[in-house]
């Protein structure tokens, strides 16, 4: 393609640069049969040789580009009658064909008595039949339809590439386009959102865009420099258009040099390095399909077979609709209406749903910027029926409006925060939490029901039988380890077992390693009427502070410093006939039992904890490793006498039916959507 | 009531209110009481801390420089101010020093505690559920005790299949088979009562605070009516 955008030809008339292959000129129409030359056919007159023409010939009845409309539309007649119909239109068209498509014709006419190309032409006359021609079509379409297939990979694939570019600043190739193309977008947003400053706003494609535009289609082809030409954005294998085009018409409208193979379509089929098309611009691309069928029969299969085929090419150029036209073009937009589909839908698409109705502004200005495009293209053409070329132009046009409100969605939120909840969901946990408040506030109001009287659990029988066998002067090692936010459940369950111990003469030993147990704990110690003083000793460094005291050997040389500070040193569980841990986390309790205890396997560990421990500390209660615990508010010793059992009551019952009716709300709304998932499938 | 604890109830009844004021929505009152909690707690955390541990463990045994104790005292000495310099330098390597020790000690200490003090015997807890004495009560079978030992069986085996079962289907594209899924579905039964069995803890510690906590105030509001 950049060779035969290279090649132009200097109209004689008007000076005006015109493609290589154009019949006429662009401006003034002037017929540029003086510029039609082969490469190797002298123009000085001497006679070339019989089979360079013979060549030029063949590869003009091979090429499927540049055959005019008037010819597709005449070769069904050709087809039927070879012979006499092609002398008829000869006839019939000599006033209107230009003199050196006449020359081309006489000089092809003259090679007919001696040249290859009639011979083949005529084998394939003679042998071609209806059922041949079905299959060589057939056949033609398959490999048409295999190099539109593999060009089209081939073009996906240039195309993500060209997409993941990205320069030095982290910026895709596509996103400095849009930005280059548009740069008041993305200086003034507000300018394009004001509405009063709206219609002031220039919105149209603008020389500079469509050149800029036009140089990045095509490459480095195109040279803006060079002297502006207006092509009417028609090949020349439509020169009707050309004709009618005039001078007014070129005057006042943009004046761009465009290629005769410019399209915004990706490169097609015709870009393929296929047989069927020339590549040179010096061969024939102005071939009549008038000419001369061959005369003379060739026994050749090869010369057969190539020259069967360019009939049949021909064929295709003169019905669009096998090759190119109608359904094809019809299939191609979508393919690019899919493409843009896929790559930007997903989400770009969901974006500018979102953002609808928060940039009506925006919307209402891609409409205008749709009806802009429109008489864009009105006035670029004075035709009815619009290019598809530019057609395309404006989905590019679209597509860079939607970028270009995405660029100016940069830095904002566009998605919800994570943490953000509903409405909704406040609301429904407001009016829990309420219903949670109410019914524990009037059960409290109306004060602690009649004892309820429940059995001990099977932990909570073996800690109160395991306290009541302790005798007076016995010490029980007290451990604490709980919060201040678990402080009233830990009391309400420790105190009477304290208490109780306290009554029958035990001793107690208070330590912790928790600085907020010093001074919560002084809720559990002994009442002074029991005539004991006890103090909470803080155990610096936690676990393993207990591990030092339990499992360490004082040292000859002295004492260690956590000796020094404990009282009784590394003796702390020597004269010490039961421990007690009172703690509300069971990893605490956990690890006492790992670390701890197996270091005196002979010492009984009870554990009074919170409900939350409960599920997690009963294996070791069932292992063995604890004597017993008492844990949870129903079940606890103690529990009637102080705990407000109606309102624990109300509050477990108010979650169960929460609890049941969020999962029946839940099932019904999976239900639901599996409904409409199946729905939709 | 003395005045002290009156005005400590008061205070305690504002700040309660404050905390259930949460269910508005996070407010001032709620960060406000959030803060009072955070800075009392730390605050006389550190207090403690100087002076039941600092004070005496460091500090003190310094006077006996030549002796052990105090070379001893010496080491956490040094293995605070390699804590502290991370805080003026960028470099943490010399605070990985203490931070490294005290991670491999513990690290050691689990091992051995979780090998010696769970894994073990809760291996043994369920061998001994099937001892002939316990499941067999009078000449006759026991079958609750037999019942509650199948069960705990099972329930480990299923347990530990579904996590190996699941860590086998995630790494291959082959369909399992049905008993498969079945008895890792077994598993899944277990984990979901337990998993049950924790909320229902959590939930009933928290409503024993809440009550804890309606109760004092309703007591403080009954002294003035």
């Amino acid at each position: 393609m950049s060779e035969l955008a290279d090649q132009l030809r200097t109209c004689p008339n008007c000076g005006q640069q015109n493609a290589m292959h154009s019949l006429k000129c662009i401006r003034c129409g002037e017929v540029l049969e003086d510029l039609f030359a082969f490469d190797d056919i002298d123009t000085d007159g001497e006679e070339p040789t019989p089979e360079s023409i013979s060549d030029v010939l063949a590869s003009l009845n091979e090429n499927i580009l540049l055959t005019d409309q008037t010819e597709s539309e005449s070769s069904e007649t050709a087809e039927d009658q070879p012979n006499g119909g092609d002398e008829e239109r000869r006839s019939g068209d000599a006033s209107q064909t230009p003199g050196w498509l006449e020359r081309v014709r006489e000089r092809t006419r003259e090679e007919d008595s001696s040249g290859e190309m009639v011979k083949g032409g005529q084998a394939m006359d003679k042998h071609r039949s209806a059922g041949e021609r079905s299959q060589v079509d057939q056949a033609f379409d398959e490999v048409i339809q295999r190099i539109r297939e593999q060009s089209e990979k081939e073009r996906k694939k240039t195309r993500k590439m060209e997409t993941d570019l990205v320069d030095e600043n982290g910026v895709p190739e596509w996103l400095r386009r849009i930005r280059e193309l548009h740069p008041a977008h993305e200086q003034d947003t507000e300018q394009v959102l004001t509405s009063s400053q709206e219609e002031s706003f220039d919105d149209e494609w603008t020389d500079e865009e469509l050149q800029e535009l036009l140089r990045r289609e095509i490459g480095d082809e195109y040279n803006p420099g060079e002297q502006p030409v207006y092509n009417n954005l028609t090949s020349s294998d439509n020169p009707e258009i050309a004709d009618d085009q005039s001078e007014e018409e070129s005057g006042f409208l943009p004046i761009y040099e465009i290629p005769e193979d410019f399209h915004n379509i990706p490169d097609d089929d015709f870009d393929e390095p296929d047989n069927t098309k020339p590549t040179k611009p010096g061969n024939p691309e102005l071939l009549d399909k008038d000419e001369d069928p061959p005369e003379a029969g060739n026994k050749d299969p090869n010369i057969e077979t190539e020259s069967q085929a360019g009939v049949e090419i021909q064929h295709l150029i003169d019905n669009p609709t096998d090759f190119e036209g109608g359904e094809s073009e019809k299939h191609e937009e979508e393919e690019n209406k899919e493409e843009f589909s896929i790559i930007e839908s997903d989400t770009i698409g969901e974006e500018l749903e979102e953002q609808e109705g928060e940039l009506p502004v925006e919307t209402e200005e891609s409409e205008q910027a749709g009806d802009r495009d429109k008489k864009i293209l009105k006035s670029l053409s004075t035709e009815e029926e619009v290019v598809p070329d530019l057609l395309l132009l404006r989905d590019q046009r679209d597509r860079a409006q939607v970028l270009t409100n995405i660029i100016e969605q940069e830095g904002h939120r566009t998605i919800p925060v994570l943490h953000e909840k509903n409405r909704q969901s406040k609301l429904g946990r407001l009016i829990l939490a309420l219903l949670l408040l109410a019914g524990v506030i009037i059960s409290l109001v109306l004060g602690p029901g009649d004892n309820l009287h429940l059995p001990l659990s099977l932990p909570a029988a073996a800690l109160q039988e395991k306290t009541a066998k302790l005798q007076s002067g016995e010490v029980v090692l007290v451990v604490l380890d709980y919060q201040a936010a678990t402080s009233s459940e830990i009391e309400e369950l420790a105190k009477p077992v304290i208490d109780a111990l306290s009554y029958q003469g035990v001793s107690f030993r208070f330590v912790t390693s928790q600085p907020v147990d010093l001074w919560l704990g002084e809720e559990l110690l002994p009442s002074k009427e029991a005539g004991l003083a006890v103090k909470i000793e803080f155990i610096p460094g936690g676990l393993l502070g207990y591990l030092t005291l339990t499992a360490g050997t004082s040292p000859v040389w002295g004492m260690t410093p956590i000796e020094r500070v404990v009282s009784g040193g590394t003796k702390l569980l020597d004269e010490t006939s039961l421990v007690m841990i009172i703690s509300d986390s069971p990893d605490f309790v956990r690890n006492w039992l790992e670390q701890i205890s197996p270091w005196h396997p002979d010492l009984p560990t009870l554990a009074i904890s919170t409900s939350l421990s409960e599920a997690m500390i009963l294996p070791y209660f069932e292992s063995g490793q604890l004597s017993g615990f008492l844990a949870g508010h129903p079940g606890g010793e103690g529990q009637n006498q102080q705990a407000n059992q109606r309102a624990w009551q109300v509050g477990m019952l108010i979650m169960m039916v929460v609890l049941i009716l969020g999962m029946i709300t839940k099932a019904e709304a999976d239900a639901a959507e599996k409904d409409e998932g199946h729905n939709h499938a | 009531m003395p005045d002290l604890n009156l005005l400590l109830t008061l205070a305690g009844v504002v700040l309660s209110l404050m905390v259930f004021s949460y269910l508005l929505g996070d407010n001032l009152f709620f960060g406000i009481a959030m803060y009072i909690l955070a800075g009392v707690s730390a605050g006389y955390t550190a207090v403690v801390l100087v002076t039941k541990v600092i004070i005496p463990m460091m500090i003190m045994p310094l006077a006996d420089f030549p002796q052990i104790p105090a070379l001893l005292a010496l080491v956490p000495i040094l293995f605070s101010i390699l804590l502290l310099s991370a805080m003026f330098t960028k470099s943490s390597k010399a605070a990985g020093l203490p931070l490294g020790f005290l991670a491999g000690l513990l690290a050691a200490l689990s091992i051995a505690g979780i090998a010696r003090g769970t894994l073990a015997p809760q291996l043994l807890s369920i061998v001994n559920s099937f001892d002939p004495q316990l499941v067999v009560s009078e000449g006759l079978p026991n079958w609750t005790a037999i019942f509650q030992a199948f069960m705990m069986l099972l329930g480990v085996i299923a347990v530990l299949f579904y996590f190996h079962h699941r860590s086998k289907t995630k790494n291959s594209l082959q369909s399992p088979d049905l008993w498969l899924d079945g008895f890792s579905g077994v598993g899944q039964v277990f984990i979901g009562i337990t998993f049950g069995a924790v909320f229902v803890g959590l939930f009933g510690t928290a409503l024993s605070a809440l009550i804890a906590s309606l109760n004092r105030i309703i007591d403080f509001v009954r002294l003035w009516i």
